[in-house]
């Protein structure tokens, strides 16, 4: 049996960082955190721990997105997001929310493995694991999040001059 | 040796190669104009997207976007883990084994509750507040410092007389039917008996269990062996259906004993919220700023839904900790300053979180 605790311990803060990163909600991201250890309850062993906590946290979301109530709640958080409020906000909020919305956007550019692959990366995850998780070769990782990255960055720049281009017109 | 590919200058810099292969892209690279400009280049992209991605975690809870009056109400979408009792057994068992583990591991975790009696607890209506007997308070405050689960001499757990005048008939059928002993007004007040026949497993059944009032048993044990045995994934998905900002009375002048549990807690929260929520103040959306500003007699709170050292967390609008909550059929029960308040789910308010 596997010793869930430990497990629970060592990566339920890393897990529910990487889902709330990938879903932009934290109780989403901690309803499918809690599914993931009680699935590991039943794996009697792991050859590789973080690998198999996040592919499964990973498929668990991809089947989660499928449904409509969950994804009509993440688009709703998506667009309030967006639209970054009106004057009466703190400033420094204000820019926060709307780096948050760039970030949000520029992250949903990206495909889904280089998405998932970029997050896993962040979270500590060496190549090896990314390549388990995700079922990938080890020589494609680095590509992977070559590509990933350059994406992100361009996108999340992007999203930031439209931002600005438009405030001009506007 | 041809150019290096981005892919390799990635991994070389996340050091993923192995020691030659390393070797050879580090040569490269300090004798290749090109390659050293692609080396630079990656840099900045790693940290670039390391950036963007960090400001990613500033994401509020329990606070999206509000939800019309009709579908808050309704039942919320089955899930497909909810759907298997044996699941839930499971993951109560696992959450209980992690929390008796955490709350054994540091002793000042007891100190986050307060017991409540029982027949004011379940007796309280929607909208109804009760001071708590302020011996209890007292008592609850004496005990802060660590120590075993041995008896204590804890006053009798009973509604005081204010808490019975407030209750009025309403109350008594209720408290004729409590089980008397001590209750947590806690998050973990939840009935003991949903606990499923896997919480056995864990061995928690040696704890302290609500008892018979004449048996001395110290109160916030006793309040935490009933919070943990009541945390099912159900609970705890109905807990952040409900979360978000209510209005709620002011109750009277808070007695210094109230003040010093807020601020225990606030900075217990400090101590131990490292992987939880930041502290989050918050402002009424532009259609409750309104109304903010009318009725003296109400407040901004905000319940936030993550479990924090075993309690869910009441927050006022200025971002201080004020007290804890749980979720009891169509209302939410409050504890603030020793005052338990009922407020009905419906009637939850939009607010902004500003961190």
């Amino acid at each position: 049996m596997t010793d869930v605790e430990t497990l629970f311990r060592q990566y339920h803060a890393p897990l529910v960082r990487y889902l709330t990163r990938r879903l932009g909600d934290r109780d989403w991201a901690e309803d499918v955190a809690q599914e993931t250890f009680v699935r590991a309850l039943r794996q009697s062993n792991l050859s590789n721990e973080r690998a198999w906590v996040f592919a499964v946290a990973t498929n668990l979301v991809r089947d989660d997105a499928r449904k409509d109530a969950r994804r009509r709640r993440h688009l709703e958080l998506l667009s309030a997001e967006a639209k970054a409020e009106s004057g009466d906000e703190p400033p420094d909020e204000l820019v926060r929310s709307e780096e948050r919305a760039f970030a949000r956007r520029a992250l949903e550019v990206l495909s889904e493995k280089d998405r998932e692959a970029l997050l896993m990366k962040e979270e500590g995850l060496d190549y090896h694991e990314i390549a388990e998780a995700l079922g990938l070769s080890i020589a494609s990782v680095g590509t992977t999040l070559s590509r990933a990255r350059r994406r992100l960055v361009d996108a999340y720049e992007q999203a930031r001059s439209e931002e600005r281009g438009g405030r001009r017109t506007g | 040796m041809n150019h290096l590919d981005e892919g390799t200058i990635h991994a070389w810099l996340d050091g993923a190669l192995d020691e030659a292969q390393a070797a050879e892209v580090s040569k490269h690279a300090a004798s290749c104009a090109q390659c050293g400009a692609a080396v630079a280049e990656a840099r900045g992209l790693i940290a670039g997207a390391s950036r963007v991605l960090t400001s990613l975690d500033d994401v509020p809870s329990g606070v999206l976007p509000r939800l019309a009056p009709a579908v808050a109400s309704a039942k919320p979408p089955r899930r497909s883990w909810q759907a298997a009792p044996w699941v839930t057994g499971i993951a109560a068992a696992l959450i209980l084994a992690i929390g008796v583990k955490e709350w054994r591991d540091r002793p000042s975790a007891r100190a986050a509750f307060l017991p409540v009696p029982a027949t004011t607890a379940d007796s309280l209506r929607a909208g109804e507040t009760v001071r708590l007997d302020q011996r209890i308070v007292d008592s609850a405050l004496r005990d802060q410092r660590p120590r075993a689960l041995q008896p204590v001499s804890a006053p009798p757990p009973v509604a005081t007389p204010a808490a019975k005048a407030t209750l009025g008939a309403g109350g008594s059928g209720a408290a004729g039917s409590g089980a008397a002993g001590v209750q947590s007004a806690d998050i973990g007040g939840e009935m003991a008996s949903k606990s499923s026949a896997g919480l056995k497993k864990t061995g928690v059944a040696e704890a302290p269990t609500v008892a018979a009032p004449p048996t001395p048993v110290a109160p916030e044990a006793a309040a935490v062996s009933q919070r943990m045995m009541s945390e099912s994934p159900k609970d705890a998905f109905e807990l952040r259906q409900s979360a978000g900002c209510y209005r709620t009375a002011v109750s009277g002048p808070s007695t210094e004993a109230a003040t010093q549990v807020a601020s225990m807690r606030a900075q217990d929260a400090s101590r131990r919220m490292a992987r939880s929520a930041p502290t989050a103040a918050m402002a009424p959306s532009s259609a409750e700023a309104g109304s903010a500003a009318e009725g003296a007699g109400t407040r901004l709170v905000r319940l936030d839904s993550a479990l924090v050292a075993g309690a869910r967390r009441v927050y006022s609008a200025s971002g201080a900790q004020i007290g804890t909550w749980r979720v009891d059929g169509d209302t939410a029960r409050l504890l603030i300053g020793g005052v338990l308040q009922s407020v009905p789910l419906s009637s939850r308010v939009a607010c902004r979180v500003a961190p």
